[in-house]
């Protein structure tokens, strides 16, 4: 299966699922005719008439390499985001943010650790002071614990 | 036209107060950054600096925001002509002359002829600006939810005309749009609709979270399996521009700029098209269209100021009626919307200070960045010199930071990563970005306008075809889906004919 088709796959089943959801929505006011449902089923329904016509229009394509190969990076970066997402608030800003610069310089092409680790921390220490010190936008504290 | 004046010059007022003439240095600072860096454009850029404009008077705003937008279009050309590498769409037809101007040691006068076109369109824009978006808002008050309704429909049908090669795909894309808008508490009823129990959604799914996770985290997942040596960047002289180089550029500019506008103004054609039309339309009026490609300076005069006037333009549909014609506009209307304006006809009597502010400030913008950036553009090169192991990852952390800061929550954060690896996804497979997010700001008040109009209809759908305006534009979008087909059906029949001979 081409992955046009698939998405077409993926894209009716949602829009489906979308839809059904939408009938159970309840409630409404004495003027409001439409009620919360009726615009849902609306962009769900178009939505899986536009994937039908997808699924049957869709044409071959020919991907070269494998799956890792194409888009090994781009998962690998994806994890390291995860991970320092599930960080950011546990570590507090400074922590996490330092580690996710470090790795992610090395593994992005920097051989020398001490650059990696010399970049990351004048990149965190620079958009804390930004951020945190000089917008005051409240980045999270974390273990470290400094005081405002 | 002299309330136009008298309209200009409290916009002047407005736009001149301290404060936010330093707000429109430091836009244009920020966005020519953001301009120049790779992964950040336009739409991300402008998202990322929502959390910081919550705070100010809607006038400032919006003036640092038009500030930032022009500063990225600046920024774009800057590094389509020194390295080949568009910041954006709209500068793509840059590169074609640009950077052979580079590679003769023209460098210099390519980029002094983008600042000095866009100045002269954006300039030459604001004034059309103005006189032809109060004529529209007067026509638009008399518009009800049915024909508000039609415009936005108008809207995102022909930005996914124009959006992308495959009509379905793009219209998928809108849909999503639209879906991603109806999360989180109906205003009618408010009752909760796809939330799925998570708290954080209540309000919606936030604007930002979106825009960040759709363009910039997309963008760099792309881009990070192609990270290799350092780039060749050419040396760089000073910026100047000769009288004749200026003269031989003159006509390109005005040209550029009429097209740019005309083509800003219509519903989603926005400055990458008119970038492209004007630099065909400069090739087939060339005496000797052979120089077009190989460095001419008509070729970076043209596009670089119809994408400036065609920014200008663009904002007409935004401010009169509501509806923006490229995704930049429409992130600046959602940064309206947050800070409660609500953009269209009522802006002009709500909200002058806003609108003639805005207006004004493109005149300053304008300014601001022609003395900005003709001493800076060495620093920018420098940016660009940084390698890209150490500018992705500290792109990512500034995207983790602005989304985090706007509802401070992981589930924000975790949007942001599955709309990314989504985005990544689309751009690998010709689904436009643009209308998702057109369909996420329109979206809430499609829907409002939709239930409007039947409430006042008594539940009668009829009521969009029968009311004569809101007929006509439904009519329109059914135009703009159906036209392109027909279109290359009847080029494509004498095709055959004439090769049958």
């Amino acid at each position: 299966m081409t992955a046009d088709r698939l998405a077409a796959v993926v894209i009716l089943i949602v829009a489906v699922l979308y839809a059904r959801e939408s009938l159970g929505f309840r409630g409404h006011t004495v003027a409001d005719v439409v009620g919360p449902s009726a615009y849902p089923m609306l962009i769900g329904g178009l939505t899986a008439l536009l994937a039908i016509v997808q699924l049957i229009r869709a044409g071959q394509e020919a991907p070269g390499g494998t799956f890792w190969a194409r888009h090994g990076r781009a998962v690998l970066f994806i994890v390291s985001l995860f991970a320092y997402i599930l960080l950011l608030e546990r570590l507090g800003f400074l922590l996490s943010t330092f580690a996710y610069l470090t790795l992610s310089h090395r593994w992005l092409g920097e051989r020398a650790w001490y650059r990696a680790v010399g970049m990351g921390l004048a990149i965190t220490l620079a958009l804390w002071f930004l951020f945190d010190r000089t917008l005051d936008l409240r980045l999270p504290v974390g273990l470290l614990g400094i005081p405002r | 036209m002299s309330e136009i004046f008298q309209n200009l010059w409290f916009g002047f007022g407005v736009a001149l107060q301290p404060v936010n003439l330093l707000l429109a240095f430091v836009g244009a600072f920020v966005g020519t950054l953001i301009g120049v860096l790779p992964g950040i454009g336009p739409v991300s850029g402008i998202a990322l600096l929502i959390p910081l404009i919550i705070g100010l008077h809607p006038a400032s705003a919006m003036i640092m925001l038009t500030a930032v937008y022009y500063g990225t279009m600046y920024g774009g050309s800057t590094t389509s002509i020194l390295v080949n590498v568009p910041g954006e769409a709209s500068s793509v037809a840059t590169t074609f002359d640009g950077y052979q101007m580079s590679l003769q040691g023209r460098a210099g006068p390519a980029l002094a002829i983008a600042a000095i076109g866009s100045f002269i369109a954006g300039t030459i824009s604001v004034v059309a600006l103005m006189f032809f978006a109060l004529p529209l808002a007067r026509w638009a008050l008399v518009f009800g939810p049915a024909e508000n309704f039609a415009l936005m429909v108008l809207g995102l049908s022909s930005i996914s005309t124009l959006a992308g090669e495959n009509l379905v795909k793009a219209l998928l894309s809108t849909l999503f749009g639209l879906m991603l808008a109806t999360v989180g508490t109906d205003l009618v009823t408010g009752i909760d609709r796809y939330t799925f129990g998570i708290p954080q959604l209540l309000d919606g799914i936030d604007l930002v979270t979106v825009a960040v996770g759709l363009f910039a985290i997309s963008e760099v997942l792309l881009v990070v399996n192609e990270i290799t040596a350092q780039r060749r960047l050419l040396p760089l002289q000073r910026v100047w521009l000769s009288l004749k180089d200026f003269l031989d550029s003159w006509w390109a500019i005005i040209r550029g700029t009429v097209v740019g506008f005309y083509i800003g103004i219509l519903p989603a054609a926005g400055a990458t098209i008119a970038s492209f039309l004007s630099y065909g339309l400069e090739k087939r009026l060339a005496k000797d269209p052979s120089t077009f490609g190989k460095g001419d300076i008509r070729g970076v005069a043209a596009p670089e100021s119809a994408n400036n006037a065609a920014a200008v333009g663009n904002m007409i549909p935004m401010l009169t009626l509501g509806i923006p014609g490229s995704s930049t506009t429409a992130i600046m209307m959602g940064a309206l919307l947050i800070l409660n304006v609500l953009p269209g006809p009522q802006l002009f009597s709500k909200h002058p200070d806003v609108v003639w502010g805005l207006i004004a400030s493109m005149y300053v913008s304008n300014a601001v960045l022609l003395i900005l950036n003709l001493p800076l553009v060495g620093l920018f090169v420098q940016i660009l010199k940084t390698p890209e192991r150490y500018l992705y990852p500290l792109i990512v952390s500034v995207c983790v930071i602005g989304v985090y800061t706007v509802g401070r929550s992981q589930v924000d954060l975790t949007l942001m990563l599955l709309l990314g690896a989504l985005g990544y996804y689309m751009r690998q497979h010709d689904y436009p970005l643009g209308p998702a997010i057109l369909g996420l700001v329109l979206g809430d008040r499609m829907e409002q306008t939709m239930r409007q109009a039947l409430i006042i209809s008594n539940g009668n759908p009829a009521t969009f075809v029968t009311r004569p305006i809101s007929g006509v534009i439904l009519a329109l979008a059914v135009i703009s889906l159906v036209a392109p087909y027909v279109i290359s059906a009847m080029r494509r029949t004498p095709r055959v004919v004439a090769e049958d001979v």
